[in-house]
């Protein structure tokens, strides 16, 4: 398998397993949220595979999927985790492209830019590890720490080892 | 796979070189959740760096590894960086890059310690996460002291080098 597809397998992995704890949480506790951060536990995961939704359809240059999450609407935590799974697989279609590929991608403000495939790849890993990392500050912050899974790729290396 | 890391080895500089506008006190800021102390993140994240290219590459980066077994400051840390980007390239000099090659120790391992064996991938992967992660620390850290994060994402390092451009509709 490539580095890349193995980097995409991580962002899913790590994804889900902390959609999978959040969902735990009460609906005071994903409301929670630390200054300097992307905003509420909630909002930051969706926004997180919002994101993720543009990747994939710029990668895979698709038309807009209508089962898509929309950051605007109501968060579903479930339905976010089932998405997320779903798109981590349909990554992996696109991860060994051709990372030279110029590419087309409408941002949320409507303008369009060019950019390589590689690039694409490159700021989907990034930031997937960047908001995770928020939504796993706010948790400590607030003192929300037993039971939180580890994601970092040991602990992915050691979840992939068992049988 | 090279631009992810060189994409990562950018961040940290642009990090260091707005930490650089802090004052002392303002780099002992830390906040609850994260890492530690603005210095103390931005340190481990460089020994990490080298740690990982260390093992990876299979040699020491340098003389004498640097390891947190002392008050790093900025500049220590920041004087590293040339190591990481040196370490990175290094790595990728030779063509491509087998992620299944067994990497069975690592020069960095002292008496006593145990050894891991691991995949390529797995430290290629962490360096990537671990990266990332510890940034985010520091930008939480820089917002929540209204000190104004700088964008570290790979829009911004795309748009820098000319690999991202505003399209013709």
């Amino acid at each position: 398998m490539t580095v890349y597809k193995l980097l995409v397998r991580h962002d899913t992995w790590a994804t889900d397993r902390l959609l999978a704890f959040c969902e735990g949480l009460d609906p005071a506790q994903r409301a929670l949220s630390v200054p300097g951060t992307y905003g509420t536990i909630e909002a930051t995961l969706q926004h997180l595979v919002g994101a993720k939704e543009r990747y994939h359809q710029t990668l895979a240059t698709a038309p807009a999927d209508p089962d898509a999450i929309s950051e605007s609407g109501p968060v579903d935590l479930t339905v976010l985790r089932r998405r997320s799974l779903a798109l981590g697989e349909a990554l992996l279609l696109v991860a060994d492209m051709d990372p030279e590929r110029e590419l087309e991608r409408r941002r949320r403000d409507g303008t369009i830019l060019t950019a390589k495939a590689g690039t694409i790849l490159a700021q989907l890993i990034h930031h997937g590890n960047d908001h995770r990392t928020q939504v796993e500050t706010t948790l400590s912050a607030h003192g929300i720490t037993a039971g939180r899974p580890d994601l970092d790729v040991w602990s992915f290396v050691a979840a992939e080892a068992k049988p | 796979m090279l631009r992810q890391m060189r994409h990562d080895v950018w961040a940290t500089e642009r990090l260091v070189a707005h930490c650089r506008t802090l004052s002392a006190d303002q780099l002992e800021l830390t906040v609850p959740g994260t890492y530690g102390t603005i210095r103390g993140t931005l340190a481990h994240i460089v020994s990490s760096d080298e740690g990982y290219l260390t093992r990876l590459l299979g040699v020491l980066l340098h003389e004498l590894p640097f390891r947190l077994d002392h008050e790093v400051t900025l500049d220590e840390a920041a004087s590293h960086l040339s190591h990481v980007t040196d370490g990175v390239e290094r790595l990728f000099a030779s063509g491509e890059f087998d992620p299944d090659r067994l990497i069975a120790d690592t020069p960095l391992r002292r008496p006593g310690d145990p050894r891991f064996e691991m995949d390529a991938w797995a430290p290629l992967t962490q360096f990537v996460h671990h990266g990332s992660d510890h940034r985010a620390h520091i930008g939480t850290i820089l917002g929540a002291h209204g000190l104004g994060p700088p964008d570290l994402d790979v829009w911004t390092y795309a748009m820098e080098l000319g690999a991202s451009r505003k399209a013709d509709e």
